[in-house]
Parts: C-alpha cells; structure tokens; sequence
C-alpha cells in the first residue's frame, strides 16, 4: 500500500505540474482552460508548471471580492466550497495522505536522517484559526477603498507559494526581483520554518497549519470512507501507533480529525485490526476479521 | 451510505450548480490577471 501512495502522490504532483512550455511562450505560467478546475490539494496556482487553480487561493480571491460590488449577482465561492465539500464528503482527509503534492513534499523531506520529534497536540488547533481568520475573516474584512480585499494567507504564511511559486518564477524572469519586498523575505522565513519543522515532525505543515487540511478535518466523522477499528483483534501493540505520521492512536481516538488515511496502520498491523472501507450507517457493527499470524 | 452523507452530497453539489451559473468558472480562469 505505501509503494501505491507514493506512485499515487508522483503521478499526481507531476501530472498537476505538467505544464512545460514556461520557458517558451510570452506567459510564464499557465492560464488555459484547466485553470477553472481547483487542485483537491495545496499546489501553488502561480507554479509555472501547474495546470490547476489553487483551492484555498481562490477560494481568499473570492472572499476578497464579496464586498467588491460589480453590479452583478455576488461571487461568493459557491463553485469551490461545492468542490471541495463534495471531496471532503467523499474521501475526507484522504486527499492529504495520497494527492497533496505539498503533502508529499514533506513526506519526502521527513526521510532525511535527523532525530525525530513528536507534535505538542494542542498545536493542532491552529490551523482551524488559519482558515477561519486567514482564509475566510481577513480577506473579507480588510479592504481597500474599492472594497477589495486580499489573499492574507497567500500573502504571508503559504509554503507552497513561495517553494512552487515565487522560486521558481524569480528563476525564470530575474526581473521580477524588482518587484520583491518584506511580503516575500516574510514568507521566505515562513518557509524555511515550515520546513525544518517537516523534517523534524512527521507532516508539521498539515497537522498544525494547513487550512485546507483543516478544512477536510471538518468532514472526517462523516465521510464516505473511514478506517475501521475492530477491537476485537487488538492487541495493543502499538504498531499503528508507531507507523502513524499524524501521531494518532487508532484503538483510542476513532475518525480523527487528524488521520489522512495513508493506510499506513493498517500495513503495520499483522491482527487486522484496522481495515480501511466504506462508512457503515450508525448502529451497524464492524466486521470481525480473522487475525493474520505475525511471525 | 449513511443518510448524512448523502445529504452532504446533495447540498454541495447544488452549492457547486450554483457557482458555475454565476459566473465563477469565468473568475476561476481569470485569476490570472489578478495574481
């Protein structure tokens, strides 16, 4: 299963990405067609290479303009939230585990040989804040005089902007140097803090930060799939526990909100004990599954 | 499929109908221009 993650996370992070005529044509990203649909995970829609919107900059970008009055009926993000409350409902925090491509770079940089910490839990409360204040309150309350607000998130805090982003486009056109202030020093800063933090916690950006992740946290108790706990299997050995990336603990803690369902636990576990399925209507029990021996 | 999830389903893609019809596809690719 985790050889099919990681194939999975490439495909998805080359396949979004794959936009290879930046160096060529006038435009240095991409702005074709493909742009109205949004990315179900964090990916920079300023990439030179990608092909899709980023969901949580556009959904800032239409908040930003809610008290923008053009005449016409309200744009009010409708089309993204639909987007990716569908997603949520369906798949929940799955999207983090197996399509995020920022994601995934930090599953990658986790592996550098360091010593390994755990998160101080109540640090995973934070990122509700970010996308309640950042993603949604800021851009609508602080406006200029035209009413138009700002993309605040995009502007001070995301990695994945400034790593996908204002890199690489400040590599192809050396003249938007020009253009840089403390907005971009700011979220340099941010970044290599985000990132010294992944290597050091198992995905610290996700678990303490990621609005989108906090978003997606939001459906984890109802979504469609689930990961199953059939106690009577357990034998508390810990194995789940030590595979988790998310610090969860199965056997205690059902449907958590910070579980992005890489299955990793349920490779680890040679009981059975967890298995990984469709959500079964309440009342309905899970199914017993003889144990496999582990030896 | 529990009934929770199938109203969650409904209502966003209705939420999802109704951007399209007001014109945010066009916003979406038109972001371009603004960032």
């Amino acid at each position: 299963m985790t050889r099919l993650r990681s194939l999975i996370q490439t495909l998805m992070a080359l396949g979004t990405n794959a936009y290879l005529l930046f160096p060529f044509g006038g435009a240095v990203i991409y702005q074709g067609p493909l742009k109205a649909v949004c990315h179900p995970g964090l990916n920079c829609y300023s990439c030179p290479g990608a092909l899709l919107s980023c969901p949580v900059g556009a959904f800032q970008n239409f908040m930003a303009s809610l008290r923008f009055s053009t005449g016409g009926f309200p744009l009010t993000g409708a089309i993204v939230l639909g987007y990716l409350g569908f997603i949520g409902t369906a798949v929940g925090r799955m999207t983090c585990g197996w399509v995020c491509p920022f994601g995934f770079i930090q599953d990658l940089i986790h592996k550098i040989p360091t010593p390994k910490f755990p998160l101080w839990k109540p640090l995973r409360w934070v990122k509700y804040a970010v996308l309640g204040l950042m993603v949604v309150a800021m851009p609508v309350l602080f406006v200029d005089g035209s009413g138009l607000g700002h993309p605040w998130f995009c502007k001070l805090v995301c990695p994945a902007g400034t790593l996908e982003g204002a890199f690489p486009l400040l590599l192809l056109k050396p003249g938007l140097w020009d253009t840089v202030g403390l907005f971009f020093w700011n979220k340099v800063a941010v970044l290599i803090l985000i990132l010294v933090g992944a290597i050091l916690i198992s995905r610290f950006f996700c678990r303490v930060i990621c609005p989108l992740g906090a978003f997606y946290a939001l459906f984890s108790r109802m979504s469609l799939v689930q990961l199953e706990y059939v106690a009577g299997n357990c034998v508390e050995c810990g194995a789940c526990v030590r595979h988790c990336p998310t610090g969860v603990v199965p056997n205690q803690e059902f449907d958590s909100r910070e579980c992005i369902m890489c299955l990793k636990c349920v490779d680890a576990c040679h009981f059975r004990a967890l298995d990984f399925g469709m959500r079964r209507p309440p009342g309905k029990p899970a199914r017993v599954k003889r144990a496999t021996s582990p030896l | 499929m529990p009934k929770k999830v199938l109203w969650l389903i409904i209502i966003f893609t209705i939420l999802f109908i109704i951007g399209v019809n007001t014109g945010e596809l066009g916003y979406l690719m038109n972001l371009g221009n603004t960032i």
